[in-house]
């Protein structure tokens, strides 16, 4: 038999894949010529890998074409490995903080669920997983088929996100997450289109926040940084990091309260109890709040009714109301301040005795006459240790003593200008006076203390000031501490 | 600094604990005698050893030259009643390197600690 002939009676077959050769063998052939020897040679020839799957099968093969030589026979005699590409990488998100636990674990919070996923700087926003390496195959003829790495995570990310060797993505802002169209970044304003209401639950952000509309009764809203709120704030609790810009104003119906890291600025404020480190600006009214501001309320054109303000100064343009709206303006006091100093002040004095009565007994004891027995020399030695405790304390309570009242000294010189009206049944505190209005003052005018200290009334058409006396109910108050009497009691320097 | 007290009253570990607090020390171990002190000093390795004289089962000058045997640079303070000048020179041949007699004041105990320290360190003491 020729050559071209045995090539059209047995045909070797790899497929395109090159996972698999198959031998087809035509009638025609004679059967005597047909070995298992013939095919191998034939696939030696392709360079099919040798194996004993091979031979088993070209044997079967060869047996089955024998058995039937009018019939066409064919049988894949040897098989390739497929290679296994690898996977590709992922981001995962990591899972929101859950709220804290309530005391009844089957009660759900209403007011903690948030739709929001806060971080704060350093927090976990996910982790990126690398893709992975394949598994190379080998074809019929011992070629290896090699694998493809997986492809990278199909995200982006920008400078909000760290993403370290490990694949550990955290925030390089405090704000709040946003993974979109496969992006991930980190927002420091969270803006609330609508109200913060059950739709959004309370608000706990670092970063700034806007506020659309208005926040409801009973949420509260902590941020790290500042708040503008363009509607209504009701009775809620505000927390800010920063300033407040309420646009409106707050209706607090004396159970909301307000407390802002440095400015707060605001149309109206309704019994609302508010602490403003810095200034306070009020465009409209103020009624029946309680309000300690650090530094200055500036409301030109705002009235105070009713309700109590702390600041160091106050610009407003009426002061109390003609209905005799119990209304109190306290000028250079800050609660805090005085609580404090009082505390140590109350500390010191029995302190102060404490060493002075060891003083002496020591002072008694060193006077003695005589040798010390070892007993009485570490007596002895006890009590001066004792005294130097007490005295080192002391020396601590007193220096922290002066400091509140040297802030109280600097503070203490503070002024009420009002651009209208001062209305009679306001009482004003400034330097350790109390003012009582029984009749209306007409503004401007600007109430200050004079060198001396006593209260005085400046009208700006006038430069010369007067004794407010003459205007109005001059007490020396028992309010506030009496920082002269803190002075004695604790053994203090006077001040300058 | 590794410091240890060996004192049998403890009030008074209690206020030289407190001066060398105060003076920044915080690895201090304490012995209620000089027998119990002994036992310790071994695994502890003091770098500076206060020493009451007047102890039960082993007194502070016996502890000094038991210790000294095996230990001759320790800076050692003797904290005591004993005033008399022939003690103190006792003290001094057994190996003790500074004295404070009781009662002291925690100044002076600081500032005997920080004047042996700085001998032992070639420095002078500060004011």
């Amino acid at each position: 038999m020729d050559a071209s002939a045995l090539d059209r009676l047995i045909r070797v077959s790899i497929s395109a894949d090159r996972l698999a050769a198959t031998v087809i063998i035509q009638p025609g052939l004679d059967p005597e010529f047909l070995t298992a020897d013939l095919i191998n040679t034939l696939l030696d020839q392709q360079v099919i890998a040798r194996s004993r799957a091979r031979d088993d099968a070209v044997a079967d093969l060869v047996r089955a074409a024998r058995e039937r030589p009018d019939q066409p026979a064919h049988a894949i005699v040897a098989r390739g490995v497929e290679p296994i590409h690898g996977g590709p990488g992922r981001f995962e998100l990591a899972p929101r903080p859950a709220p804290p636990p309530l005391a009844d674990p089957g009660a759900t919070d209403h007011y903690q669920r948030t739709p929001f996923h806060v971080v704060h700087a350093g927090g976990r926003v996910g982790t990126l997983f690398p893709p992975a390496d394949g598994i190379d195959g080998v074809d019929v003829t011992g070629q290896v088929l090699p694998s493809r790495r997986g492809a990278a995570a199909n995200v982006r990310f920008d400078e909000t996100v760290i993403v370290d060797a490990a694949g550990a993505v955290t925030a390089a802002i405090p704000g709040i997450v946003i993974f979109r169209d496969s992006s991930l970044r980190i927002l420091d304003t969270l803006k609330i289109d609508g109200y913060v209401d059950f739709s959004t639950g309370n608000i706990d952000f670092p970063g700034h926040v806007s506020v659309g509309r208005g926040i409801r009764d009973c949420f509260t809203v902590r941020t790290g940084r500042s708040i503008t709120v363009h509607e209504l704030v009701e009775a809620a609790r505000l927390e800010i990091g920063e300033d407040a810009i309420l646009e409106r104003g707050m209706a607090a119906r004396e159970k909301g309260s307000l407390s802002v890291g440095r400015d707060l600025h605001a149309k109206y404020l309704d019994n609302v109890e508010a602490r403003i480190t810095r200034d306070a600006v009020i465009a409209k009214e103020v009624a029946n709040c309680h309000l300690s501001v650090g530094r200055h309320f500036a409301g030109p054109g705002c009235s105070f009714v009713g309700g109590e303000l702390f600041a160091m100064s106050a610009e407003i343009a009426q002061v109390g109301s003609r209905a005799g709206v119990a209304t109190g303006i306290v000028l250079g006091r800050v609660a805090e301040v005085e609580d404090k100093a009082a505390r140590l002040a109350r500390a010191v004095v029995p302190m102060r005795k404490r060493v002075d009565a060891l003083r002496d007994r020591l002072d008694q004891l060193r006077r003695g006459s005589g040798r010390l027995t070892a007993t009485q020399a570490e007596d002895l030695t006890e009590l001066q240790f004792e005294e130097a405790t007490q005295q080192d304390r002391l020396g601590k309570l007193t220096h922290g003593l002066e400091a509140y009242l040297q802030v109280i000294a600097a503070q203490a010189r503070g002024s009420l200008t009002f651009h209208r009206l001062l209305c009679a049944g306001v009482r004003l505190w400034i330097g350790g006076w109390r003012a009582e209005f029984n009749t209306e003052l007409m503004g401007p005018a600007t109430i200050s203390l004079d060198a001396a200290g006593d209260p005085v009334i400046t009208d700006p058409a006038s430069p010369t000031p007067i004794p407010l006396s003459r205007l109005a109910r001059i007490i020396a108050d028992d309010r506030f501490i009496d920082v002269d009497r803190i002075r004695r009691d604790c053994g203090l320097p006077r001040a300058a | 600094m590794r410091i240890m007290l060996i004192d049998d009253s403890k009030t008074m570990r209690n206020i030289q604990k407190a001066v060398l607090t105060q003076l920044g020390h915080t690895e201090i171990q304490e012995a209620c005698d000089g027998q119990d002190a002994l036992s310790k000093v071994g695994a502890f390795k003091p770098d500076l050893l206060l020493v009451d004289w007047n102890m039960p089962n082993m007194d502070g000058l016996s502890f000094v030259k038991a210790f000294r045997q095996s230990n001759r640079s320790t800076p050692i303070i003797m904290v005591t009643t004993e005033a008399e000048k022939s003690r103190v020179i006792e003290a001094i041949k057994a190996g003790v390197q500074n004295y404070v007699v009781k009662p002291f004041t925690p100044d002076l105990l600081s500032q005997r600690i920080q004047e042996t320290m700085s001998k032992v360190a070639g420095q002078p003491a500060a004011a």
